[in-house]
């Protein structure tokens, strides 16, 4: 069983990789489906072998259909239509370049690990595992979040960074209680519809969504 | 035995490298809408290219002539060396560091004749092959490295399969795998980096490099690569697809298991080919960065499990 959890999760981590190196947006949204595919596959996971094991039917499932309906399928197909709405649709100006980027994002994982294994209460090696692709995502997300300047990498890269964060406290806690889960779902359906707003906005005032133009609310 | 053995695996990867071929193309030619020639037609082209009468450009000399054979030679030794399935059987000169010199001599000898045929396209071709394989190789030899260090047990394919064994170390194979496609497409001359259905001078890359060959001499080049492309194939299904591949259950089995794996493998050769554009030259090196970090990434993973 830790196995396919151990793939999945090396699976996010791949398809940030692939995130960071994409530069085309609707290409980075696709991949962003097959992520959040994947966070619905570990959940799916876990619920059937909670089911399996306690013979009750498992919240959990239903947590990963759920995460389906939200992140693969609502959030992406808003993204895409931001996106969409402006004429380019790959992205030519970073700060760091691809190769570089790559590097860095190599970087912040081998010091995620480093510092993992450090960890006085982190002894089973599969939670290290387990620690260190989640955190890497989220941390991978913020640099890729951080290195975009338009802004559907932004929404992207603040994404990621919250399935990294799910993908982390789920992996340790094997399942927070419902609530809490659906209310971290909503929280995200709710800031998607503000951010694609607010992006709407931008393009409608500055006729593009690069995130430079916006100079005098900078601080 | 063993030496049999070795040869046999020769023998079958000489047999089947054009039928992955042919099947690709085949897909390829299906997903156009077009009915495509049969996946048998590598076969043919083997065959009326051994009958064809070979052209020789005037003012070459030996190494013209004989590169081909070079060429063939250095892929047989690296089908040779490949880890098919082979049981506990040791083979000759297992060692991966003979596979990546015996494809490194071969594509040298190459580059050479392309220089010798003093054709314009040819010696751009070669240019171009040696800047991708000027990157390719390193992530080469450190994935093939990394996995044998993660066995610990000494630079042969064998040890490399031995360490890969049982599911322990799966998040890396997984790793070193995307890596060795990725190298397997810039060795290889597939989609993303070169494209071997083209016959436009300006981008291709080992189509270039044999632009003069004809005769058995191109039929000899051509074989030589598919056998490679088999080989790299190979590795990946039994290095970096770590299960099914022991002769536990009976060579039989093993065998079968391969195939599967071989079927798998090409279709997603196929996948890739089909859903990406050739890149630019100079993005090359962003695709092999790419797969210098997984191989990196894999090799990390690796050590935490240990």
């Amino acid at each position: 069983m830790s196995d396919i959890f151990a793939l999945l999760s090396m699976g996010m981590l791949l398809t940030t990789f692939i995130l960071v190196a994409n530069k085309r947006t609707m290409s980075y949204i696709r991949t962003f489906r097959i992520q959040a595919l994947l966070l619905a596959a570990v959940l799916m996971a876990e619920g059937v072998t909670l089911t399996a094991e306690n013979h009750v039917f498992s919240g959990v499932m239903l947590l990963a259909v759920l995460t389906v309906i939200v992140k693969a399928w609502y959030i992406p197909r808003n993204l895409s239509k931001i996106s969409r709405r402006a004429e380019q649709h790959v992205e030519k100006e970073f700060f760091v370049n691809v190769p570089m980027a790559l590097l860095i994002s190599t970087g912040i994982l081998v010091l995620v690990g480093l510092v993992l294994s450090r960890v006085e209460g982190l002894k089973d090696s599969a939670d290290i595992l387990y620690m260190t692709c989640s955190l890497g995502v989220m941390l991978m997300g913020m640099f890729f979040m951080v290195n975009r300047k338009r802004a559907v990498g932004q929404m992207t890269g603040f994404l990621v960074m919250e399935n990294g964060l799910f993908l982390a406290a789920f992996l340790m806690t094997h399942g927070m209680p419902m609530m809490v889960e659906i209310g971290l779902l909503l929280d995200l359906v709710t800031s998607v519809v503000v951010m694609g707003s607010l992006a709407y906005r931008i393009h409608d005032t500055f006729e593009s969504l690069n995130m430079d133009r916006l100079r005098r609310l900078r601080g | 035995m063993d030496i049999l053995l070795q040869l046999l695996q020769v023998a079958l990867f000489m047999a089947a490298a054009p039928l992955i071929t042919g099947v690709i193309r085949k897909g390829k030619a299906l997903v156009q809408h077009r009915r495509g020639a049969s996946i048998l037609q590598p076969y043919y082209d083997l065959i009326k290219l051994m009958h064809k009468e070979k052209t020789v450009p005037v003012h070459t000399g030996w190494i013209y002539r004989t590169a081909p054979l070079i060429y063939l030679g250095s892929a047989l030794v690296a089908a040779a060396l490949a880890p098919g399935v082979r049981g506990n059987h040791q083979f000759l000169f297992d060692d991966v560091l003979v596979f990546i010199y015996a494809l490194a001599i071969g594509r040298f000898f190459l580059g050479l004749a392309t220089i010798d045929a003093t054709s314009t396209f040819t010696g751009m071709g070669s240019s171009r092959d040696f800047f991708i394989g000027m990157m390719a190789e390193p992530v080469l030899v450190f994935v093939l490295m990394a996995s044998c260090l993660l066995s610990g047990k000494g630079t042969s394919f064998q040890a490399a399969m031995n360490g890969t064994e049982g599911i322990a170390v799966l998040p890396s194979a997984l790793l070193f795998l995307s890596a060795w496609v990725m190298i397997t497409l810039a060795e290889t001359a597939r989609i993303p980096v070169d494209d071997p259905s083209t016959h436009l001078e300006l981008t291709m890359v080992h189509e270039a490099m044999t632009l003069e060959y004809s005769g058995r001499h191109m039929a000899a080049v051509s074989m030589a690569a598919w056998v490679k492309q088999m080989t790299f194939l190979s590795v990946a299904a039994s290095l970096f697809m770590p299960f099914g591949s022991s002769a536990a259950n009976g060579m039989p089995a093993a065998v079968l298991v391969m195939a599967g794996k071989f079927v798998v493998l090409t279709l997603l050769v196929f996948i890739i080919e089909i859903n990406t554009v050739k890149l630019r030259i100079f993005s090359i090196p962003n695709l092999i960065t790419f797969a210098f970090l997984l191989t990196l990434l894999g090799y990390l993973a690796g050590m935490i499990r240990i």
